[in-house]
């Protein structure tokens, strides 16, 4: 059934999801009764729909943090101290450039223009030393990294450059995204054919399971999946079957789920529709818990509770009006809050324009200090819970997710879906649809398509400028590393990580050793590449 | 309303996100023209080499992480090489600092189409540009 907001209402007054739910003018009791109470026990129990916390163990503090990067690891370690001193939780958020995350260095020719330009720029160990130069990693405390298809590598640098600060690897911790799988039909930074990646992410789960148990190894990310298109129910459905197909891999190496599980966490982003965003995080929850238990056979309740990490969409920042964003970003929030996210990010009103300024970057900040401190929204868990309307729309969530998992099980799960296009396909089509009913006025966007105003009345916002200058410095530093660099060392390191990869062995311990020789990025994805070979582009076409 | 307008549109760099391009390339074929794609990670040079081969009359550029306005001054060289500079009708779409739109704008790109324009107007803009064929 095609889109329907409040203002085109039919007779009845029915509504429609972009998904084709119904949603009807009322509720009542009468929408509760199909929906058996165990489906929304209390907050902390099976299958934790309202919430992984029991109420005496929730968190005194919401944790709101900020992602960041630009240009080489000095400036950006500036941004992320200012950000600290702004009141932001969840220690260090790395964004990394376009050259990083596709694994080549900041001197490849595909590399110009691209350098420290959306995140910073790391080439070796050199750089993420440099990263980390201000505070000590236990005094941060924590790291997030977007690293997917470089993830076993970003992760080396970490424990190499936290052994050579002196500090001991328990002491602080660390999540790397590594879902390399959505890489290849939302976020677009795939390097290797798609089974490959899972292996290597893979690898990197597992080594962290078995040495490094606190930190995170995966976040299992339906955020890029939705920003490149998807609905709410193609990102719920999307990311759990992703998340599925890690937990099958590492599970078949031996790792047990009970120890697997509790380290992995589902991201996902909340757009505009509130309640829909509500009813998806719990939805979630309530999936990722009995499929952890019917299908994996977990038995402690931290293996069953999904941490939900969740972030302000990008799509729905306008370039127009920008500051409108802010209300947009406090609106998502909200309902990141109301949802029972655990984590949380918040984009800055200027991202449509550019990379955020420092004055963006605060009020995003902001944005959930006064939604937590001021307006008192976590004062209680899961205040929607057993809402006529959000119940019903969780329970109808959760039932057109599991009709569509039925078919992606039969086309071979995740992995097939991903290689024959198939996820790709269905979001391109959700995009195509959505700009349809722009276009046609059915979705309003207020001051893009209603309520436009003259450009020249728009407030101008100030608009971050790169340094033009952060590419040559990079540049620089990477041939300096490489010209002081014991050569015969890195080259013995790149043979071993090369046979350790054709034998099969996990990667990480050999990357370790590369890394540690100031291998660079691309040297260790180029021994990866002519083994794998690429991912097939034919997967993308349009 | 079958068109002869060929459109190559390029993803020039190293992004992947093809929301943007998808959208307008089924615009453009709705419209009834011929949409050849490049897939995303191109140079400048493999763009060229596409345009010549394809021979088409647009020449859509989406740009999300990179600056536009080195991208686009290499395009241009390129094509002046060729002495082809005047040959095609150049577009380019994405995230653009006002800063570039601007220099797009002086430096010869005929449209510059940021996030929210709507595809007719798009649609409508190389069709007044290129007419019918």
């Amino acid at each position: 059934m095609a889109y329907r907001n409040h203002g085109e209402a039919a007779d009845d007054g029915d509504t429609v999801t972009r998904d084709g739910i119904v949603i009807k003018p009322v509720y009542d009791s009468g929408d509760l009764a199909g929906i058996d109470p165990a489906e929304i026990a209390r907050p902390g129990e099976f299958p934790f729909t309202r919430g992984i916390f029991p109420p005496e163990h929730r968190p005194k503090s919401w944790r709101a943090e900020h992602y960041a990067g630009f240009g080489g690891a000095a400036e950006s370690r500036e941004r992320y101290a200012y950000l600290k001193r702004m009141g932001t939780s969840g220690g260090m958020s790395i964004a990394l450039d376009m050259p990083t995350q596709v694994g080549l260095d900041s001197d490849h020719p595909l590399a110009e223009g691209e350098v420290g330009h959306v995140g910073v720029a790391i080439d070796t160990l050199a750089d993420v030393e440099e990263l980390f130069a201000g505070d000590r990693l236990d005094q941060i405390g924590h790291v997030f990294c977007t690293a997917n298809s470089i993830a076993p590598i970003i992760l080396a640098m970490i424990i190499v450059a936290a052994q050579r600060q002196g500090v001991s690897c328990d002491s602080f911790t660390v999540q790397l995204q590594n879902d390399s799988l959505k890489e290849y039909f939302a976020r677009g930074t795939q390097i290797y054919p798609v089974r490959d990646a899972l292996r290597l992410s893979a690898d990197t789960i597992e080594y962290c399971v078995r040495n490094l148990p606190e930190w995170s190894p995966l976040s299992i990310s339906g955020a890029h999946i939705r920003g490149a298109g998807a609905t709410a129910l193609q990102e719920l459905t999307y990311t759990i079957c992703d998340g599925l197909a890690y937990v099958e891999e590492v599970s078949r190496r031996g790792v047990d789920i009970d120890t697997l599980a509790p380290n992995l966490e589902l991201h996902f982003t909340v757009q505009m529709d509130l309640f829909e965003e509500v009813a998806k995080l719990r939805a979630a929850r309530r999936i990722w818990a009995k499929l952890m238990r019917e299908r994996f056979g977990a038995s402690s309740d931290v293996a069953m509770a999904a941490w939900i990490t969740t972030a302000t969409s990008g799509v729905t920042l306008t370039a127009q009006e920008p500051l409108n964003n802010i209300i947009r970003t406090t609106t998502e929030t909200i309902a990141a809050i109301l949802g029972g996210a655990n984590n949380h990010r918040v984009a800055s009103y200027d991202e449509a324009l550019s990379i955020p300024t420092r004055d963006s970057a605060k009020v995003a900040t902001r944005i959930p200090q006064i939604l937590t401190l001021e307006a008192a929204l976590t004062s209680t868990a899961d205040p929607l819970g057993g809402s006529y309307f959000v119940e019903s729309l969780t329970s109808e969530l959760e039932r057109r997710f599991w009709a569509e998992f039925a078919t992606i099980e039969q086309r071979g799960g995740a992995v097939a879906s991903v290689e024959d296009g198939y996820f790709f396909r269905n979001i391109v089509a959700s995009a195509l649809r959505f700009q349809e009913d722009l276009d046609s006025g059915a979705v309003t966007v207020v001051a893009v398509n209603r309520y436009q105003s003259e450009a020249a009345d728009d407030v101008p916002v100030e608009i971050f400028e790169s340094d033009p200058d952060a590419e040559r410095r990079q540049v620089e530093r990477l041939r300096a590393v490489k010209a002081r660099r014991d050569e015969a060392a890195v080259r013995t390191a790149l043979a071993a990580l090369a046979e350790a990869t054709a034998r099969g062995d996990n990667v990480v311990p050999t990357v370790i050793d590369a890394v540690r020789a100031y291998a660079t990025i691309g040297e260790i994805c180029d021994v990866w590449t002519k083994q794998f070979g690429t991912w097939d582009v034919a997967a993308n076409a349009l | 309303m079958p068109s002869d307008i060929r459109v190559l549109l390029a993803k020039p760099g190293l992004d992947g996100h093809f929301r943007g391009v998808a959208t307008v390339g089924a615009a453009l074929r709705d419209a009834g023209m011929e949409v050849v794609y490049t897939g995303p990670r191109q140079t400048p040079e493999q763009i060229v080499a596409a345009a010549f081969a394809e021979d088409v009359a647009v020449i859509g550029l989406n740009i999300m992480t990179m600056s536009a306005a080195r991208v686009v001054q290499r395009l241009f060289d390129l094509l002046a090489e060729d002495d082809a500079e005047d040959d095609y009708l150049i577009v380019v779409g994405g995230i653009i600092t006002p800063a570039d739109v601007v220099w797009l704008r002086e430096h010869g790109v005929h449209g510059v189409f940021g996030p929210g324009t709507p595809m007719r107007e798009i649609v409508e803009f190389i069709r007044s540009r290129v007419g019918e064929g």
